[in-house]
C-alpha cells in the first residue's frame, strides 16, 4: 500500500510536534519547580523571623521577671532589714555601754544579713548568665531562690547526661518555660511541695514539673480562654518543635511534662 | 534581493542586530562572541543561497561544513560558559570539540568537502540536546531559586533545547524523504524551529543587557 506525500507530511508534522512536546513539559516543570523552591525560601525565612523574635521576646521576659524579683526583694526584705539596722542604731544610749553592745550586736547581725540577701540578689541578676553555661545551672538557680522563701519543698533531679551539642536557643526557651510554671505554681496552686524532673534523653531533652496543689480543669481553662500562661507555653515550644503534656484535676495537683528534641 | 534573503536569513539577520545591540559593550567575551557567530551564520546563509539561486552553482554545501565549525566553536564555548557557574573547567568545551573532530574528520574521509556533513550536524546536535540537560539538572539540584524570567543563560538554552532537539528528529525523519519530490516539509519545520531560536535568543541577549545595567 503506497503512503501518500500528504499522508506522510501529516505523520511527520505530528511526530514533529509529539516530540516537541517533551522539551515544553521539561521547561514548564523547571517553572513550577522554581515556584516552590522559592516560596520555600520564603516560608523558611519568615519561620527564622518569628524564632529571631520570640527568642528576644523569652530573653526581655527573662530580664523583665529578674528585674521584679529584683525590685520585690529590695523593698520586702533588704529595705525592712536596713530600715531596722538603722532604728537600732538610732536608738543607742552612749551612757548604758551594755544595753548599747547589745544593739550594736543587733545592728551587725542585721547587716550581716542584708550582705548575704544582697549576695543572693547578685547571683539572680548572674541567672541569666547561667543559662549560657548550662539549663542545669540556671534551674538549679531557680530552684535555690523558691526554696529561700520557705513556703515551698523543692526536689530537683538531672537524669542522664547531655550527649548532643548544646543550643543556647532552645535553652533559653526551655528556661523561660521553666519559670513560667513556676510563676504559675507560686501564684495559683497554694502547693507545698514541688518535684522537678530534668531528663536528658538521646533524641532531646524532657522535663517534668509536678506540684501538690490545688490543680485545675485544663478543658476548662481552655474553652474560656483563659491561662495566657499555658497558652504561652505551649506555643513556645511548639517554635522549636517540642511537646507539652498538662495533666491536672481539681484537689489533685498538676503535672507538666515537656518534650523538646535536640539538637 | 529574493536571490540572497529568504525568510530564515531575514530571522537572522533580525537576531544579529539585536545581538549587536545589546550584547556590544557587554563585559562577557564569550556572550560578545555571540554577534560575530550570528553575524558569520547570515553571511555563510546568504552566500549558501546566492550560489543556488544568483548564480546556479551546482552546490554550496562546502560553505555549510564551514558555517559547522564556526556553529561548534561557538556553541561548545557558550555551554562550557554557561556551565562554569556549577562545574568548574573546561570539560564540556573539550569534549565537544573531541567529539566534533573525530565525526567530522571521519566523514570528510568518507566522502570529501562537498557533500554536506549531515551525520557531524545531527550528533553535534544530540550533544547539545544532552548540555541543556545538564543545565536543568545543574538548575533543579541548586538550592536557591532564580528569576526564571530575566535568567539569560536560562533562554539561550531553551531556544538550544528547541532548535536542535527538532533538528534530531528532522533528521531522522528526513534521511529517509529527503528524495521525495516537492518535499518542501523538512524546509518549513526548520523555518519555524529557527523561528522558536531566535526568539529565545534575542530575549536572552536582552535579559544580558537588562542585568548588565543592573549590575552597574
Amino acid at each position: 500500500m503506497q503512503i501518500s506525500t500528504t499522508e506522510i507530511s501529516t505523520i511527520v508534522i505530528l511526530a514533529t510536534l509529539i516530540f516537541l512536546l517533551a522539551p515544553t513539559f521539561l521547561l514548564l516543570y523547571i517553572f513550577v519547580y522554581n515556584r516552590r523552591k522559592k516560596r520555600h525560601i520564603e516560608e523558611k525565612a519568615q519561620m527564622k523571623m518569628i524564632f529571631d523574635a520570640e527568642l528576644i521576646k523569652t530573653q526581655m521576659e527573662i530580664q523583665e521577671q529578674t528585674m521584679q524579683t529584683i525590685g520585690v526583694e529590695l523593698h520586702d526584705n533588704i529595705g525592712q532589714l536596713l530600715s531596722l539596722t538603722s532604728l537600732t542604731l538610732n536608738s543607742i544610749e552612749l551612757d548604758n555601754p551594755e544595753k548599747t553592745r547589745q544593739k550594736l550586736d543587733a545592728a551587725i547581725e542585721l547587716n550581716l544579713k542584708s550582705i548575704k540577701e544582697m549576695r543572693q540578689l547578685g547571683k539572680l541578676l548572674h541567672g541569666e548568665q547561667l543559662v549560657k553555661l548550662g539549663l542545669d545551672e540556671a534551674i538549679r538557680s531557680e530552684v535555690n531562690w523558691i526554696e529561700k522563701s520557705g513556703r515551698f519543698a523543692v526536689i530537683y533531679a538531672v537524669e542522664g547526661e547531655r550527649s548532643f551539642t548544646a543550643n543556647t536557643d532552645k535553652d533559653l526557651i526551655l528556661f523561660r518555660i521553666t519559670q513560667e510554671i513556676l510563676n504559675n505554681i507560686i501564684k495559683h496552686s497554694q502547693a507545698k511541695e514541688i518535684n522537678i524532673k530534668l531528663g536528658y534523653l538521646d533524641t532531646g531533652i524532657r522535663l517534668q514539673i509536678i506540684d501538690d496543689g490545688a490543680g485545675f480543669n485544663v478543658a476548662e481553662l481552655q474553652e474560656e480562654q483563659k491561662g495566657m500562661g499555658l497558652k504561652n507555653i505551649q506555643k513556645r515550644a511548639e517554635i522549636v518543635g517540642g511537646e507539652v503534656f498538662i495533666q491536672s484535676q481539681l484537689g489533685e495537683g498538676t503535672c507538666i511534662d515537656i518534650f523538646i528534641p535536640y539538637p | 534581493m529574493n536571490k540572497v534573503f529568504s525568510t530564515n536569513i531575514i530571522v537572522e539577520l533580525l537576531g544579529f542586530v539585536i545581538a549587536f545591540v545589546f550584547l556590544h559593550k557587554d563585559n562577557d567575551k564569550v556572550w560578545k562572541s555571540q554577534v560575530l557567530y550570528l553575524l558569520i551564520v547570515v553571511i555563510a546563509e546568504s552566500s549558501g543561497r546566492y550560489m543556488i539561486k544568483g548564480v546556479h552553482y551546482k552546490n554550496n554545501s562546502w560553505i555549510y561544513n564551514l558555517l559547522l565549525i564556526a556553529e561548534t566553536f561557538s556553541l561548545t564555548l557558550m555551554f562550557n560558559n554557561i556551565l562554569n557557574a556549577f562545574y568548574k573547567g573546561k570539560l564540556f568545551f573539550y569534549l565537544g570539540l573531541i567529539l566534533f573532530t573525530i565525526v567530522y574528520l571521519l566523514e570528510l574521509i568518507a566522502h570529501g568537502f562537498y557533500i554536506y556533513n549531515s551525520n557531524c550536524d545531527t550528533v553535534m546536535s544530540v550533544y547539545y540536546c544532552t548540555c541543556c540537560f545538564f543545565y536543568y539538572y545543574f538548575l533543579l539540584k541548586e538550592d536557591g531559586f532564580h528569576q526564571l524570567y530575566h535568567l539569560a543563560p536560562f533562554w539561550w538554552v531553551n531556544g538550544v533545547l528547541f532548535f536542535y532537539f527538532g533538528n534530531i528528529i528532522c533528521d531522522l525523519f528526513f534521511s529517509k524523504f529527503s528524495k521525495m519530490p516537492d518535499f518542501y516539509l523538512r524546509y518549513n519545520i526548520i523555518q519555524a524551529l529557527i523561528i522558536i531560536l531566535y526568539i529565545c535568543w534575542s530575549y536572552a541577549f536582552i535579559c544580558k543587557y537588562q542585568q548588565r545595567k543592573l549590575a552597574q
